[in-house]
């Protein structure tokens, strides 16, 4: 025995074909041993909780609990399990997602097995793995753009409030405005709260300084 | 009445008048009463020697109303009425009253002549101070008294009596004595009560009426009408009598009507199809049921109920409107369905199943081979298999993402963006505020995802551009969504078959979720399409699943 104590592991995967064949990928290498399989969110929770494997192989989309419901469960219950996760999806977000909640390593589905074997051994050993072509300068890319982009208030206005927004910075009132849009003085009156609204000002003031700001009325009167 | 004071004689004619004046000035009626009583000891009179009750009757029978002749004391007492005589000159002792008197308010004759005071006892508390005021008339300046006074019987009824009285002065003009009748009236006073009752309750009734109801002649001229027309017409009621019926209805087969109904017995309700129009006072018209009843007592007149039934119009009209809009979305739901299934028919065939193919051949002729040529045949088949698992994703992935209950509607966009920007060769510039990290119902995640990627899905098709912008933003209650471009745009009002039920299907998901779609575009000038769902978590849509769409 190279390895006097192999790698235990757990397989969670909704298709039995599929767990048969990570078994027998699996159990050609002589440090890994499958202690146990699982075909569904649940029974992979209990399979950890009975057995505490080091390393959880799990799909990412299984019926019942989804994967990343196990993974949050599992790293509560068992903390020791390291968790690869084996995912159809390369998508940064997914990725991202899976990482956050305390996975060890992402495999695509159709990545060579060598990686999966890998990803096992690098999990075990506490390190990060992610199967080609995925990247960890990728992932933090993605969460750099999915933080809220600066959003100018302006756009967020309908022509109508745009208009509304012009001459009310002219100092027009809302029953002048409603003449001169060809609308009811009521109608002019929600536009304006709801511009106001949208920009977040309370004042006609205020109004005044954001149109000063923006060009929409010139500096000189 | 009949004044009594057996005990009064008058030696001037001026100590009576102002005896009497003193009474009716006494506004108190307690006081009236001591006066009365005082008048009756103040003016003893003669002949009255003895209080005995056989005495008294034996006078009377005695001695007659000497004015009177026997045969008129006969002919008086057959009247139907209460006829008195009481003479002024001579102390009020000496009067008369007719038998009657017993039948009507249960006092005998010689009980009500016997108490100087009793006749002013009887008269209804109420009616003393009336009575104070038209008896002086009488007695101080001799105008006939004629009026209404209620007496109570001896067991307490009100009793009506129309009195006429008349005072009759001797030869030197002075006072001489009183004669009148008091006619029972109490069952005309009842009926006319019952009479006025029944017109209050009638008339509390027609103005009571949530209906304009207006009483007519056959001519269609107004003869009254009740104050619902105020508020349903905008008219008072006084200006309308005497106007044509036509004046508050707009067609003029109501009158039409009215003349046929003029004929016939048994036309009652003007009943629709045909449908009739109020005019208000101002002219604009709103939808009116109108029913006409011929009066009873008096056919020429007819009574016309109008009610105003703009609100049963109007919710009729969003019904309509309502299973309108169910029709076409059913028959859209239908066609959408049978395009997708037509779509997804097509993909399996050309992607997959071809690719099935190829492997199963690869796989065949590996069998074939000889061993050393197996394994780059293996290794071709695993390339199609990784080739099937790709195209099976994206398949599943374009039907419905499972990344947005998974992970959301950001993420989810993301990745859409990202495929339609390589589909497409659309740049989307992708502006978002306050959805990092939030998660909302999967109605409203649905139908987000579903907007943008039809709105993009529009752009790619129609906008001719290279750019497109997205926005989305989200406060505590809505999540409002804004896909913009500056290309070829449209005339939103203009647009038909395919397209235009792909904007009512993108406005049904909006009002679906409580919010509302707007869509700003002119032909040439770009468009942009204004969401807003509402997300507040009570108002959940009525999409049953997330699976729905």
């Amino acid at each position: 025995m190279d390895h006097p104590t192999p790698t235990t592991i757990v397989l969670a995967d909704d298709h039995h074909i599929v767990r048969q064949g990570l078994r027998a990928l699996l159990e050609v290498e002589k440090d890994l041993n499958v202690v146990g399989e699982a075909g569904d969110g649940l029974e992979a929770v209990q399979q950890v909780e009975l057995l505490g494997p080091k390393v959880l192989v799990l799909d990412l989309m299984m019926p019942g609990l989804n994967g990343l419901d196990v993974l949050k469960q599992i790293k509560k219950r068992s903390p020791t399990t390291q968790i690869v996760i084996l995912s159809m999806y390369a998508n940064e977000a997914y990725v991202l997602e899976a990482l956050s909640n305390g996975a060890s390593a992402y495999v695509l589905k159709d990545s060579k097995s060598a990686d999966l074997v890998q990803a096992v051994r690098e999990a075990a050993a506490g390190r990060r793995y992610l199967s080609p072509p995925l990247t960890a300068r990728a992932i933090e890319v993605y969460q750099e753009r999915a933080q809220a982009t600066s959003l100018d208030r302006y756009e967020t206005l309908t022509a109508r409030e745009r208009e509304v927004l012009h001459l009310a910075a002219e100092g027009r009132t809302n029953s002048e405005i409603a003449v001169r849009l060809g609308i009811s003085s009521r109608t002019a009156e929600t536009h304006r709260a709801n511009l106001m609204h949208k920009l977040d000002m309370h004042s006609q003031a205020e109004l005044i300084r954001f149109a000063l700001r923006r060009g929409i009325i010139p500096m000189e009167g | 009445m009949s004044l009594r004071g057996s005990d009064i004689t008058v030696s001037d004619d001026s100590e009576l008048e102002g005896a009497l004046a003193n009474l009716l000035k006494s506004v108190n009626l307690v006081e009236a009463e001591d006066v009365l009583r005082q008048l009756a000891g103040a003016f003893p009179i003669a002949n009255r020697s003895t209080s005995s009750e056989a005495e008294v009757d034996a006078k009377w029978e005695l001695a007659p109303l000497p004015e009177v002749d026997a045969r008129y004391q006969t002919l008086v007492e057959q009247i139907p009425a209460v006829v008195f005589l009481a003479f002024l000159d001579r102390g009020i002792g000496e009067a008369y009253v007719s038998p009657q008197i017993e039948s009507i308010l249960g006092f005998s004759q010689e009980e009500w002549l016997q108490d100087p005071v009793r006749w002013y006892q009887q008269i209804h508390v109420d009616d003393k101070a009336r009575w104070s005021t038209e008896a002086a008339d009488l007695f101080l300046l001799g105008k006939p008294l004629k009026s209404l006074y209620r007496v109570i019987s001896r067991d307490g009824r009100t009793v009506w009596f129309h009195c006429e009285v008349k005072m009759v002065r001797n030869s030197d003009g002075g006072p001489w004595f009183i004669h009148g009748v008091a006619f029972d009236i109490s069952e005309l006073k009842t009926a006319e009560e019952a009479l006025k009752k029944s017109e209050e309750m009638w008339r509390g009734l027609f103005e009571s009426a949530p209906d304009t109801v207006v009483v007519i002649r056959d001519s269609g001229e107004i003869i009254s009408v009740n104050a619902q027309v105020g508020r349903m017409f905008g008219y008072v009621p006084n200006e309308m009598i005497g106007k044509s019926i036509t004046t508050l209805i707009s067609d003029p087969l109501i009158v039409e009507h009215l003349r046929k109904r003029s004929l016939g017995p048994d036309a009652s309700s003007i009943s629709s199809p045909h449908e009739f129009y109020g005019i208000r006072k101002d002219r604009t018209q709103f939808p009116i049921d109108i029913m006409l009843n011929p009066m009873v007592a008096e056919s020429s007149m007819i009574i016309c109920v109008i009610r105003d039934i703009t609100t049963r119009k109007t919710a009729e009209e969003s019904l309509r409107n309502y299973a309108q809009r169910l029709k076409f979305l059913s028959s859209r739901l239908m066609e959408v369905q049978e395009v997708e299934r037509r779509n997804i028919a097509l993909e399996l065939h050309d992607e997959i199943g071809q690719v099935l193919t190829g492997l199963k051949l690869t796989l065949e002729v590996s069998t074939k081979l000889p061993a050393e040529e197996v394994g780059s045949s293996i290794n071709q088949a695993r390339d199609l298999v990784n080739e099937l698992m790709a195209r099976v994703r994206n398949l599943s992935l374009a039907l419905r993402p499972a990344m947005l209950d998974d992970l959301g509607l950001l993420p989810t966009l993301f990745w859409h963006i990202e495929n339609y920007s390589a589909q497409t060769k659309v740049k989307v510039n992708f502006k978002h505020h306050g959805l990092e990290k939030r998660r909302f119902t999967p109605q409203v995640e649905t139908a987000a995802y579903r907007l943008v990627q039809e709105a993009l899905t529009n752009i790619a098709r129609h906008a001719e551009v290279h750019e497109a912008t997205v926005r989305l933003w989200t406060d505590s209650n809505k999540l409002s969504i804004q896909v913009e471009d500056f290309g070829k745009g449209f005339d939103p009002d203009g647009v038909t078959g395919r397209e235009s039920s792909g904007l009512a299907g993108m406005r049904e998901r909006a009002t679906l979720l409580g919010g509302q779609l707007k869509i700003e575009s002119k032909s040439g000038a770009g468009t942009r399409l204004i969401a807003e769902l509402n997300v507040a978590e009570d108002v959940a849509g009525s999409l049953p699943s997330t699976n729905a769409d």
